[in-house]
This record gives structure tokens, sequence and C-alpha cells, in this order.
């Protein structure tokens, strides 16, 4: 890709669940960067651990029941290198919803309903900025609100998340997430539980302001359609480790591991519907089951008997921006 | 060929409260004056956004809701039986007929029954003798892929997929004419999602099977259909055979639809995605004119003076209520 700096990087991380059911290793040494303006796709099927990787950047894992053995988020603040995890609350706080935001998939949820959307859009603002006067917070949030597309912001400010649709209260969740100009923006599912019509509105907004505000997005979703409309790179997940990475052109066009090679095949494409699907065989393995080998093994129409299933295997790069994990090739 | 069910002005509307003590009821219209018919062996896909009334139309096939207005025939050799009308015992009677697949294999299943208990349910209800229930049970179980030792678990042991399968083979168990699959694959993973697409198209096959496909997402009612109907706030606003509706739309909604779904494509040959502005109309108000009005980038001052009925157009088999069906180029796939 243009050469970007990395503003984040994730080295080797590991998140284990400690759960009543037993253990599960959620991820398994991730590691991937971001560049300064780029977006960067994770895709994965439930349990592949791309939700678990955000929280852990916006430090807001449920801890316990999880535990993050090891591993570093370095963030770039443009002066120096932070490692995120070893940051005390009061410093992380000052760079969550500044510099690194998050947008979540559910927005009936993930908003107060007790407060109006204006208190909740304009909290982030008062508490980074504690110098502003309310006017100024008001004229910020009202500008932020109109340019998330919502047509009578002052009106919106007062009202309540139960007031609107799900489309709307998906622009006021993105709203919050921008109204400090933050650098890095994680978007987690965030049109999955929209119509058609009004994800493309969305994706078409957060692509206007991810230009607009020159932020880098992390854009988290299941969809390899959603991922390869927005996204520069993508990073395939699949049960807590990463099993490729690069750019869309290179991942969609020549996809290499075995599993992004089926879940390409799998999916209903529009445009040729006469085909027959070609499912993957079997489901993803429960999460407490412990196994040596790669993650795919059971699953895999190309695995190896006795090299696939005892050893694990490292990650092979291709190019500069395409590397697999994989004992092909 | 011949139908096997006609829906016929079926309206349900669903009361929501008073505004004020003594103010007027508020009627949600879900699905407001659906008439279509479904014919004998075919796919019909009915696709629309959430809030049009797909699922609810499906509900009131299946008799899971009674209809405000409106008939529902279901057409055997012997005759036509107007299912709204008929006595409780003939109903009973006629809903092995026709059954449901439900969206969220998770909800769907009881968590302290167990599997062959949660198949056999329905067979007990219609009434069948012990030996046959397990004969059928133990058939069904494996023509939806599972294993006869699956029969003594319980629902929480199984992945999505796998109680997608039970859902599927506790619909089929009685031996139905009409299965209605009401977002049945939505819920899952997409791996598995294709896995459950292949299931329905080879049961259908093999047991000549009619179903009613109701789902949000284009490319999978493009892939499992054969007629569509394209539902927005509560009615019908295109149906037709489905190679027709995605070439040839004659109702922009379907254009809009058409156009917002996502393609896999790569940045350097990206085609922008055109959306459609503003979002569904409140189905308590009272409307007048087309639904789509607001959004629609075609209109003009007599859309506000329309019916909302379907219309013929151009294509034998095809209808649209839009008013402007022949005039516009609508483009599709």
């Amino acid at each position: 890709m243009k050469n970007k700096l990395d503003l984040l990087e994730i080295i080797d991380l590991e998140v284990n669940f400690h759960l009543d059911e037993g253990l599960v290793k959620a991820l398994k040494g991730v590691s991937f960067s971001l560049g300064t303006n780029e977006t960067l796709g994770v895709i994965g099927e439930s349990g592949s651990g791309k939700s678990v990787t955000a929280q852990s950047i916006l430090g807001i894992l449920p801890q316990p029941p999880s535990i993050i053995r090891k591993g570093e988020i370095l963030y770039d603040t443009g002066k120096e290198r932070l490692n995120l995890l070893e940051l005390d609350e009061e410093s992380y706080r000052k760079i969550k919803w500044k510099d690194i935001s998050i947008i979540f998939q559910e927005p009936m949820s993930s908003f107060s309903p007790l407060h109006s959307i204006g208190d909740q859009i304009s909290e982030a603002l008062i508490t980074h900025y504690q110098g502003m006067d309310i006017k100024e917070v008001l004229d910020k949030c009202y500008e932020t609100l109109s340019k998330v597309g919502i047509p009578q912001p002052k009106k919106f400010f007062e009202r309540y998340p139960h007031e609107f649709s799900g489309g709307m209260r998906q622009r006021a969740m993105i709203a919050m997430a921008i109204i400090c100009n933050p650098r890095i923006l994680i978007a987690d599912e965030p049109t999955t539980a929209l119509d058609v019509t009004i994800e493309a509105q969305i994706l078409e907004l957060l692509d206007q302001l991810r230009n607009e505000l020159n932020m880098s997005m992390i854009y988290i979703t299941h969809d390899l359609t959603v991922v390869s409309d927005i996204a520069d790179r993508i990073v395939v997940m699949y049960l807590g480790t990463i099993v490729e990475t690069g750019s869309v052109e290179e991942v969609i066009d020549h996809p290499v591991h075995p599993y992004t090679k089926a879940l390409l095949r799998s999916i209903p494409r529009i445009e040729h519907s006469e085909e027959e699907l070609q499912p993957i065989s079997g489901s993803i393995p429960s999460p407490f089951e412990v196994f040596p080998g790669c993650p795919f093994y059971s699953r895999c129409e190309e695995r190896i008997e006795g090299l696939c299933n005892i050893e694990n295997p490292v990650a092979k790069s291709l190019n500069k921006d395409h590397s697999y994990v994989c004992h092909l090739k | 060929m011949n139908h096997v069910l006609e829906v016929k002005n079926v309206c349900k509307f669903f009361q929501l409260g008073k505004t004020k003590m003594f103010g007027e009821q508020i009627l949600l219209k879900a699905v407001n004056d659906v008439s279509f018919k479904l014919y004998e062996g075919e796919t019909l896909g009915i696709i629309g956004e959430s809030g049009c009334g797909k699922s609810t139309l499906g509900r009131c096939i299946v008799n899971l809701y009674n209809t405000t207005s409106g008939q529902i025939f279901y057409n055997e050799p012997k005759g036509e039986i107007n299912l709204t009308q008929a006595s409780e015992r003939v109903r009973q009677y006629h809903r092995r007929n026709i059954q449901i697949i439900f969206q969220d294999p998770f909800a769907s299943l009881n968590p302290r029954i167990n599997i062959f208990e949660t198949i056999a349910e329905p067979l007990i209800v219609n009434g069948f003798r012990k030996e046959e229930i397990n004969q059928r049970v133990a058939e069904i179980i494996e023509e939806v892929g599972l294993r006869k030792e699956h029969l003594r678990r319980f629902p929480h042991s199984f992945s999505g997929g796998q109680r997608q399968r039970i859902g599927i083979a506790r619909a089929l168990v009685v031996g139905p004419k009409i299965v209605i699959c009401d977002e049945a694959v939505s819920a899952l993973d997409v791996s598995v999602q294709a896995q459950i697409i292949n299931l329905l198209k080879k049961l259908q096959e093999k047991n000549k099977f009619t179903y009613i496909f109701i789902s949000h997402d284009m490319s999978v009612i493009n892939h499992i259909c054969d007629r569509i109907a394209v539902m927005y706030a509560g009615k019908i606003v295109e149906i037709g055979e489905k190679k027709d509706v995605l070439k040839y739309p004659k109702h922009p909604y379907t254009e809009a639809l058409i156009g917002a779904i996502p393609k896999l494509t790569n940045r350097k040959n990206k085609i922008k995605r055109k959306s459609l502005a503003g979002e569904p109309p409140d189905l308590t108000s009272n409307m007048g004119g087309c639904y789509l009005f607001d959004r629609c980038s075609y209109k003009s001052s007599e859309c506000k003076e329309m019916l909302n009925e379907l219309l013929n157009t151009e294509i034998s088999n095809h209808k649209s209520s839009c008013i402007k069906r022949n005039e516009v180029e609508l483009t599709g796939l």
C-alpha cells in the first residue's frame, strides 16, 4: 500500500476467558497493524475473536473473566509510542473517545435509555475538553449531528434513543464516536442489525467521514462483501488466529488460505445465482475444544494428515502486502 | 400449473393501545391487503426490510396469527378450503400441510426437552401412533444430515447450523405440502448458511415441497427462489418471475433494493452502491397514495392519488403497483 506509518500495531496478542464451563482461548497470538488514513477490514465468523480484538484495543474487555496473557498494543500518539496495555486507567481515559473511539453493533442496546441523545453525545466532549463553555459544546454537537446526516439536530439533541429508528440511532452512535475527531475509529459490525438500503447509507457515510476527518478505521464484520466495499486491507480471522492478510485486491482476487477460498465460494453472490453454493463442511469447533495444529484442520479440504493436525502452521508472506498462515505451498 | 395456496386481500392490524384515555385506538397496519397465489412445487421469495410485514404474513398463513380480514385458501385435490373461516378442527387438520421454519435457532427450540421429543411433538399433536412416530423421527433426522444418536441430546449441545437442521426436521416430519422459511438462514454464520440453503434445495427436490422463502437478503433469495414478491410497508409492491424482477424491475423500490446489494468487488473496479434516501414510513399513520412517495426519485403529483393496487406490466405474470411502471427506465442487475 501507499507507504503509511503505522498508527496502531498489535503484536502477538493473547486473550483467555476463564468461564465456568472451562477455558476459552479467544485470541491466540494476533498481530496486525493499522496505517494512517487506512481502512482495515477484519473479517471472521462467530467465535473468531474479532470483537475481542476491538475490545482489547479500547481496554473495555471485561476482566475477569478475560485475561490478557501477553502481547502489546502500540499506539503512536505522534510524539511517542504507547503500549496501551501498560497504561493506567487515568491515562487510558485520555485516549478513549478522543484518539480511539468505537461504534457498536446494536445501536439500541449501546445507548442509555434514560439519558437524552444530546447528553450522551456531549459527554465525551465535556470530559475531554473541560475548558469548553456550554455554547461551544452545543455548537459542536449540532455540527456533528448534521455532519452524520441528521436533519434537525437541535430537535434531535433533546430526544431519547427509543424515539428513533435503527438507522437514525446508528447515525447518532457515529456522531458520538467522531465528536472529538478521533484518529482511529473502530466499527464493530455497525451495519449488521440494519436493513440493506440503510446499510448502504451508513457505509457511504463512514467512508465519507473517514476522508473528511482523516481517520483510520478498523471495520469488523462477518460479511465479505461489505469488507470488499469499504476496506483497503483485509485481515481474515478464524478461531482466534489470523489466517490471511493482505490488500483487498490480493485477498479477494487471489486468496491463498483454504479458509478464505472456501468462504469466498460459500457466499451467495448475486452475479452467479445459477451455480450451486459450495458450503464449508462441518461447523466451527466449540471454543472449549483444545486441539493441536491448524485451527481449520477439521474443515479444510486441502489438509495434510500427519502435518496439519500436529504442527502449528507459521506465517508465510507472498509479497509485501499479502501473507498467510498455512502449511501448504 | 395448479396453485396450492391462495392469499386474498389479507390484512393483519395490531392494536397498540390509545394515545389518550378516550382517544382513538392506534392501529399498526402490518399486512395491508395482500393477495397472491402460490403454485405447486415453486419457491416464492418474499423480500423486504424489517417492519414491512413479511414475517407477519408468513405467520398468518400458518395460522399463528388470526387475520384481521381477508381469506387464505388451501387447495386440495378435493377442493378449496378456506382456512380463515373453517372450524378449529378443520384448521387443526390442515395445519400439518403448512409448516414453518423459524429464524432464530437458539430461541425456537425448547431447551428442556430433548431432540427426539422436539421433533416428535408435531406428530403427537396430530395423533400418530407410537411406532410410526419412532420411524418418522428416525428417518427425518438422517435426512437433515444429523445422526440417530443426536436424538437423546438437548438443544444446548448443538451449534447454530445443527439447531437449524433440527428446526427443519421438526417442520418436515409431519409431511407438509407447503413450508414457510421465515429468515431460515439469516442467523447463521456464512460458512454454515450455504449448507442449509443446499439442504433446503435438496429436500425440496426429493419431497416436492412448495416453499415460501422469507428473507431480507436479495442474494439468498436469488439463489433459492423461482418467483419474487417484494414487500414494502405492509404491501406487495412487485411480484413476478425471479429473472424478470431482478433484470427488469418495475418498481422504484425494487430497483433500490437491487442497487443496495453489497457486491464482492475491490476498490479498483468499485461499483458505487446506490442508496435510497430516508426510511420506511410509520405504519400507524393513515397514508394516502404511494407509500414510497417520500423516498422515491421518480415521483410526481399523480403518485399521491394512486391506489396501491398491483397492476399488470408489459411482461406476463409480472405485476407492480407503481403507476409509472411502464414509463420510467429502471436498472436491474
